[in-house]
């Protein structure tokens, strides 16, 4: 979902920036305010970051002859909610901007917004959404990150059929052609993305319990097993 | 609750259908070549306006082969997967007492 360095002609990457700008700063306060209220948190939030960290550098191969990679943020959104999650999104995309030649600075408003925002708000409405309708707790992490991969990708796809809509056909057309090299690449890979998430989560609920209830990412009484 | 929720997934899951079904048979230049997708839709870029699209701006560095940008890939794997390992191991330590 990287856009490269330059891609975005002269109205689009400044929108983007304006989209994402007012989220990070709004990310930052409630990371600040989350991390002041509960030093402990910090070890878990290091642990979503390097999570995306580790999961958006691998390029791997689908069944198309195409690669691509998972975003990773599935999980931060579940723990914190998609506004830390952009901050979150925000270091890995940097550090492949400035490093990697991956993305890069003019786009990093666009690419921020598709894999830190709009991936992560899906990832967690579709979490909460499960779990209020009793769904088992590790389908409903495996639904929602496989959803916010995809998200993120469909909203890349807009973004580049926005800023080059086709000679014929205009923006949906365009939307068709981009989306469709990320439809079939991106599937089997989102698939991976939700059991790998899922997987991590039963790390954590194994393990420490106690932050999921504290993060408000499972009911107290529900913990000790009744659900699997 | 319960319904909306199962609403919520249904809506999204036909959406996202949809999506695949409308994408279905677009033909994919350059597919098959096990290319970085990111790639693949920068090349298309040309191809729907009809007209080569220069980026208007350069990454400020590049890693100078692709031996260098692979080893800088894996090291962000690495590093992320020394503090995901970490943590986890640190968990699990702690909880065995």
């Amino acid at each position: 979902m990287h856009i490269a360095e330059g891609f975005l002609p002269h109205p689009w990457w400044e929108i983007w920036f304006a989209f994402s700008i007012p989220v990070i700063v709004y990310g930052i306060w409630k990371l600040k305010k989350a991390i002041r209220q509960d030093p402990a948190l910090k070890p878990t939030l290091a642990l979503a970051g390097a999570f995306a960290f580790v999961l958006s550098a691998l390029k791997i191969p689908s069944v198309t002859g195409s690669c691509s990679h998972p975003t990773g943020t599935g999980l931060g959104a579940i723990l914190f909610g998609p506004a830390i999650t952009a901050v979150l999104g925000l270091i890995v995309l940097l550090f492949q901007a400035l490093l990697l030649a991956h993305g890069g600075i003019t786009t990093l408003g666009a690419n921020t917004f598709s894999m830190g925002i709009a991936g992560p708000i899906i990832a967690w409405f579709v979490y909460i959404a499960c779990i209020k309708s009793k769904m088992n707790f590790y389908a409903s992490v495996f639904l929602a990150s496989f959803l916010g991969d995809i998200a993120t990708y469909v909203t890349t796809s807009i973004q580049l059929a926005l800023a080059f809509p086709a000679a014929i056909g205009g923006v949906i057309a365009s939307f068709k052609v981009f989306f469709a090299i990320f439809a079939i690449t991106q599937l089997p890979l989102a698939l991976i993305e939700g059991i790998i998430t899922a997987g991590m989560f039963r790390y954590l609920k194994e393990l420490r319990p106690d932050i999921l209830i504290k993060l408000r990412v499972i009911e107290a009484p529900h913990v000790a097993g009744d659900s699997q | 609750m319960k319904t909306t929720g199962y609403l919520i997934i249904f809506i999204s899951i036909s959406l996202l259908l949809l999506l695949v079904y409308i994408t279905a048979n677009q033909p994919i230049k350059g597919a098959g070549e096990w290319a970085g997708g990111d790639d693949l839709l920068q090349r298309q870029v040309g191809e729907v306006t009809g007209g080569e699209y220069n980026p208007w701006f350069e990454p400020v560095w590049e890693p100078p082969s692709g031996e260098i940008e692979t080893f800088l890939f894996s090291l962000q794997t690495a590093i992320g997967a020394i503090i995901v390992g970490y943590f986890i191991g640190y968990y699990k330590g702690k909880k065995g007492k």
